[in-house]
């Protein structure tokens, strides 16, 4: 081994991750030639002198600041949570609704190449979802995950947001806002008499659902009102005039 | 402070426990501030980054589907964030991928040996700043990779998953960091000072 080959394997050498065979004839190098030798006690004293550079301590407030964002942000969801459930403008008058239950899975003895199918599938679903309008990707393929069609239009004082969502029950439906984005998911189901049909065509679309929005401009996600009629969601998304500012704490001496 | 363990209080988050999302923030914010301090050099910058960091780990709670490690996934949307930060402020007018001059095949003959200096020398502040300011002088792409790895302790495979990069990226981008460093300390020991090179 020469000097200029032991740069390449410092670091290799160090982490312990030298195929031995060269290890050896690094030992050897370093053993004879006093440049080298220095070149890598240099490195390695570097490597453990960035290991032991001592972390900053947050600085005051930072800690506090944080933890309000996030409680707020919390609040904040679990109002519109709460707020979109105890809406009266989403009850549900077909009350008589057959409860759902999880499907019950035969046993299939192919059941790990349709595991791979799946996997095959999400990936497609996620490449059509990419490249083409939602519309093109359903039928067959979006029975994995399926994506709701929205629009969001401008109001003026507000953004309205519709999704249709056909067959969905509000308690199926669970919306959060922030100040910017809006995340809406759920699942559908199938009635436990629908699952017991027996099939000629089933295109119908079921199980979870996920969408997140950014929305154009800051919302005051308090005054969100959200209400399901006909299949189609409507959140009132009114608009925050003022910028927002950040919060600091400033210490008078 | 719990010894709960991340994937336990993750779970508790994703039922609504806000109390276990905090203790997940508490555990981990001083490492995502020091992170994004290093990347970015500005406190205020940081405490964005780290604003940002946990309320989209907050937003997309629900989605983590616990197939990587709560830090991984962590550490990868800070990095994203500080990332974005960084183009925001324009602070790097070359490329993130531009190579860093290292003078590898023309290793000057080393004549002073200075990992031997007396411990006090590498205990002063003056050092940390010199070692901060050669962090910061490192393209991005290999500062992320150094830091994750030398700075956060995390193994090759988790800052491989961390930058979605390969194994053997992260092996050739952290030795190349670390030649650049030590280049670097090697000066400052033999000359007693440390220039910045002029932006070009």
């Amino acid at each position: 081994m020469e000097c200029k080959d032991l740069i390449f394997f410092l670091s290799d050498y160090i982490d312990g991750e030298l195929d031995p065979k060269i290890c050896a004839e690094l030992d050897q190098h370093l053993n004879k030639c006093e440049s080298c030798r220095i070149v890598f006690n240099t490195f390695e004293k570097t490597i453990y002198l960035f290991k032991e550079i001592e972390p900053h301590k947050l600085p005051d407030g930072v800690h506090n600041r944080l933890h309000k964002v996030i409680k707020e942000s919390w609040e904040t969801k679990m109002r519109i949570h709460l707020k979109t459930f105890a809406s009266n403008k989403m009850e549900i008058k077909n009350k008589k609704e057959v409860e759902t239950m999880s499907p019950i899975r035969r046993y299939h003895p192919l059941a790990e190449i349709s595991k791979i199918e799946d996997m095959f599938d999400r990936y497609l679903n996620q490449f059509f979802r990419d490249f083409f309008p939602k519309r093109m990707a359903r039928g067959e393929l979006a029975r994995v995950e399926w994506t709701p069609a929205v629009d969001i239009v401008d109001k003026g004082t507000h953004f309205l947001l519709r999704s249709e969502l056909p067959g969905l029950k509000r308690e199926d439906i669970s919306i959060s806002v922030t100040t910017d984005s809006i995340d809406i998911s759920g699942e559908t189901k199938r009635s436990e008499e629908e699952k017991k049909e027996n099939y000629y065509k089933c295109e119908r679309y079921y199980g979870s659902f996920s969408r997140s929005l950014q929305i154009p401009a800051d919302v005051v996600p308090d005054k969100v009102e959200a209400s399901l009629k006909d299949g189609i969601l409507e959140v009132k998304l009114p608009k925050k005039e003022v910028k927002k500012v950040k919060a600091i704490d400033v210490k008078v001496k | 402070m719990s010894r709960y363990s991340d994937d336990v209080l993750v779970e508790k988050a994703q039922s609504d426990d806000l109390n276990a999302f905090d203790k997940l923030v508490s555990r981990y914010e001083e490492k995502i501030y020091n992170l994004a301090y290093r990347i970015l050099r500005n406190r205020e910058d940081a405490e964005d980054v780290l604003q940002e960091t946990f309320i989209s780990v907050f937003k997309s709670l629900k989605k983590f589907k616990r197939k990587s490690a709560f830090s991984t996934w962590v550490y990868r949307i800070a990095t994203n964030a500080a990332l974005m930060k960084l183009r925001k402020k324009k602070l790097e007018t070359v490329s993130l991928d531009a190579p860093l001059k290292i003078g590898e095949n023309e290793i000057k003959r080393e004549t002073v040996d200075w990992s031997k200096n007396p411990g006090k020398i590498f205990k002063t502040q003056r050092l940390r700043e010199i070692m901060e300011q050669a962090i910061e002088l490192l393209p991005y792409h290999y500062k992320t990779v150094f830091l994750l790895r030398d700075e956060e302790g995390l193994s090759t495979d988790e800052v491989a998953k961390v930058l979605n990069i390969s194994v053997s990226a992260v092996k050739s981008r952290l030795h190349r960091a670390r030649l650049s460093l030590r280049e670097k300390l090697t000066k400052y020991f033999s000359t007693g000072s440390f220039e910045k090179p002029k932006e070009v």
